[in-house]
């Protein structure tokens, strides 16, 4: 390219055009965000607060499930206490244990994971994992005991 | 890769020991009992295959991914089946006839 003869020659302006841009109307410098028209800035700051698709849905699915997983998991805290192995041996109390253990933890468990693995799923995939943990994960002996009690009251009175 | 699994297959056939235990000796106390027509044999089997299925659908859940997602879907797993475990011995305990 050839350098002009006027004092107003840059060259740092120089190196951001390239010949032939007059003639295309891409005169001004590429480079340079204070020389340009280009909204950036602009741009990025529209994404940063723009919303996730579906992110509203998967937070109103995470709280609704929060308080009947916070049952299950008292449910499973009070089941465990009514279960007894009647195991004589050692190994097979230690297995109880560690699977009493286990199912207190099932719930809790079942529900940060699936908010974890279902980050960008659509909500009805969170939903839908979440419904699936609450009927698996029904809390039956302690049901069972309170079925029992009530059938009980019912034929004393 | 494969170590996430082996190490939750072992935690898994440790979910077995009971089943397998109650599958060996419910039907044998039911008999000696003179009701052996009564043994809940949908409960022993099913308490006994939940393991086995859980298992593989937390590996095919986590195929792909990366370690410790997959970690954390068998421990969901492992604790799912021991949950469910739990659930199928109250059921045959509710549903055990009164024998003394």
């Amino acid at each position: 390219m050839a350098r002009p003869d006027d004092d107003t020659y840059d060259e740092d302006d120089e190196a951001l055009r390239w010949a032939g841009d007059e003639e295309t109307g891409r005169a001004a410098p590429r480079l340079g965000g204070a020389e340009t028209d280009l909204p950036l800035v602009d741009v990025q700051a529209d994404d940063e607060d723009e919303e996730a698709p579906g992110s509203r849905g998967r937070n109103v699915a995470r709280l609704a499930f929060l308080l009947p997983y916070v049952a299950l998991t008292v449910g499973w805290v009070l089941s465990v206490q009514q279960l007894t192995s009647g195991a004589v041996d050692l190994a097979y109390e230690i297995v109880w244990q560690f699977g009493e253990f286990l199912a207190l933890l099932a719930a809790p468990a079942w529900f940060v994971g699936t908010l974890h693995l279902t980050r960008r799923s659509r909500p009805l995939v969170r939903v839908g994992w979440l419904a699936l943990g609450l009927g698996a994960l029904l809390p039956w002996p302690i049901l069972f005991r309170f079925v029992a009690a009530l059938n009980f009251v019912g034929s004393v009175s | 890769m494969i170590a996430v699994p082996l190490v939750f297959a072992l935690l898994f056939a440790v979910a077995l020991v009971w089943p397998v235990t109650d599958l060996a000796q419910v039907p044998v106390f039911y008999a000696a009992q003179g009701i052996g027509d009564q043994t809940p044999w949908l409960l022993l089997v099913l308490s006994v295959a939940l393991p086995v299925m859980l298992y593989v659908a937390a590996l095919l859940l986590g195929r792909g991914k990366p370690p410790f997602t997959r970690a954390v879907i068998f421990t969901i797993a492992l604790g799912t089946t021991f949950a469910l475990f739990f659930s199928l011995a109250s059921l045959a305990s509710a549903l055990r006839p009164v024998l003394f």
